[in-house]
């Protein structure tokens, strides 16, 4: 048992790596962002690469 | 390791090595957010909180479950996911937690995940000082990342200035905008290296 | 639009870096020799084609509310199989490149293609977009590695990160070999200058080839604006004339 687990470990940590990033992804999709800091958000708003489907403008 | 050795690291990475000037790691954000002071200071806050963290889990990680199963092939995978969450995490914490600090440096944090300064200072991190120092670096690559922040900060606040007065000024339409800046940039770059050889 | 403008765009009409400025850092820390600069070209061609053909199989199963984590993941994949192939193969360009190897992962320009057009396109057309993109993305960086060697070796030098056709580093091009006819005891390399092959060089290089360009569409669109002011005066002219012509056919009407 123990074997098979160090012998895929690699593929166990990126999974649950993974999971971690998709579960605070949607978490922090899920906190609402304080209302008074909305328009601020648009001031951020970075024109550095001008990647108009920049995913985290979405 | 003595108090000089960390001194010499933040020197070493703030001021000769630069993180913009000399490793061209976070140009995006150097061109992009620069536009105003205000918000170079916000982005330059937001990038030293997280590039500390980030590269104290990243280091952790590395040297004691990557290095230990000698599975280090993941680790570029295992660190920008690290990174990516620590900052979807930092994000929530700030949002729910302190409103003032989410105004001045959450909004930033957006764009962060995709600024290669944060997982470049991870990775650089390992192939100077872990190879050099092993687990017991950790410290070192700590000081280094903040050292390397504020290098950043610096740099970004500083040309947000020149390019407040670049906006008044009469450019020849050739070279307004990214390539008067680019050249700005290389000006300043040509002032940090005659840094070279101090230390 | 057809498939050979979508292949051709990322050339010109949508360069990634001449036009959209994307993936700035590694146009500027690898571009100092051209041969590092096209090995990085050449490793973002993979990558780009290969996570947007993923990306494309699986835009149907992908949940739209975790697609960011899910091309990061899909892209760094790709990027970690570059990092080995290049370290077995090419291990000069590996070490040359360094850090940079790592930070495909966070270009702009694959995580934008990935989500501007894989995500919405067929397998075949994402393809040969990200294709396209990669060889322009590539031709970029190849304009300014010869614009930087050149001018800080006088020369262009072939096979001393990329061993491939030669075993020996050979000089395809310097311009020692031209004045060397008339002079012989002339060397270029002490009148070159050694400014554009450090961190300077590449900013000032980089701002001078976007002006050119900038210089360039800002004067076609100034063509363009006097070319339609003129249609316009002309129409007015017609206009006018027909106005006195009606104006005239009324007056003899009366």
């Amino acid at each position: 048992m123990l074997e098979f687990f160090t012998r895929y470990l690699g593929i166990f940590i990126v999974a649950g790596l993974i999971a971690l990033y998709i579960i605070t992804y949607t978490l922090n999709k899920k906190t609402p962002i304080p209302e008074e800091c909305l328009e601020d958000i648009d001031k951020a708003a970075c024109s550095g690469c001008h990647n108009f489907a920049c995913a985290h403008k979405g | 390791m003595t108090w000089t050795v960390f001194a010499v690291a933040i020197f070493n990475a703030m001021l000769i090595n630069n993180v913009i000037l000399k490793q061209f790691l976070g140009i995006c954000p150097f061109l992009g957010v620069s536009k105003k002071s205000s918000s170079a200071v916000g982005m330059g806050a937001a990038v030293t909180f997280v590039m500390v963290i980030a590269s104290f889990v990243t280091y952790a990680i590395y040297s004691y479950v990557l290095v230990p199963y000698g599975i280090e092939y993941i680790s570029t995978i295992a660190f920008i996911l690290v990174i990516a969450s620590l900052v979807q995490l930092v994000e929530m914490i700030l949002k729910k937690f302190s409103k003032p600090l989410y105004k001045s440096l959450g909004i930033y944090l957006p764009l962060i995940t995709t600024n290669c300064a944060i997982l470049g200072v991870a990775e650089g991190n390992i192939s100077n000082i872990y190879t050099n120092y092993g687990s017991s670096g950790m410290w070192l690559a700590v000081f280094t990342a903040l050292g390397t922040a504020l290098g950043f900060t610096l740099i970004i606040f500083a040309f947000s200035s020149v390019r407040e007065k670049l906006e008044s000024s009469n450019v020849p339409d050739a070279w307004k905008g990214v390539p008067i800046s680019l050249v700005v940039a290389g000006i300043m770059s040509i002032a940090f290296l005659g840094l070279q050889g101090i230390l | 639009m057809s498939k050979k403008e979508n292949f051709l765009k990322g050339f010109f009409k949508e360069n990634p870096i001449f036009v959209f400025l994307l993936g700035m850092c590694p146009a500027l820390a690898v571009t100092a020799v051209f041969e590092t600069a096209l090995g990085m070209g050449l490793l973002v061609i993979f990558v780009l084609t290969m996570s947007n053909i993923v990306v494309s199989m699986l835009r149907n199963v992908i949940p739209n509310d975790v697609r960011t984590p899910a091309y990061i993941v899909i892209i760094a994949t790709f990027v970690t199989i570059v990092g080995m192939v290049s370290k077995a193969f090419t291990y000069d360009l590996y070490l040359a490149l360094g850090v940079f190897i790592p930070l495909i992962v966070v270009n702009c320009l694959i995580l934008g293609r990935a989500e501007s057009f894989a995500s919405k396109n067929k397998v075949l057309d994402s393809a040969i977009d990200g294709f396209g993109m990669g060889l322009g993305f590539t031709f970029a960086l190849v304009v300014i590695g010869v614009f930087r060697e050149f001018l800080s070796t006088g020369g262009i030098i072939w096979g001393e990160f990329l061993p491939f056709f030669v075993d020996q580093p050979v000089t395809l091009f310097s311009l020692d070999m031209i004045i060397n006819l008339f002079n012989s005891d002339f060397v270029i390399a002490d009148y070159a200058l050694n400014m554009f092959s450090l961190a300077p060089g590449a900013f000032i290089a980089l701002g001078i080839i976007l002006a050119l360009i900038q210089g360039k569409s800002a004067r076609r669109i100034k063509k363009e604006i006097e070319i339609q002011k003129q249609r316009i005066v002309e129409l007015k002219k017609v206009a006018l004339a027909k106005k006195a012509a009606a104006a005239k056919l009324v007056k003899e009407a009366a």
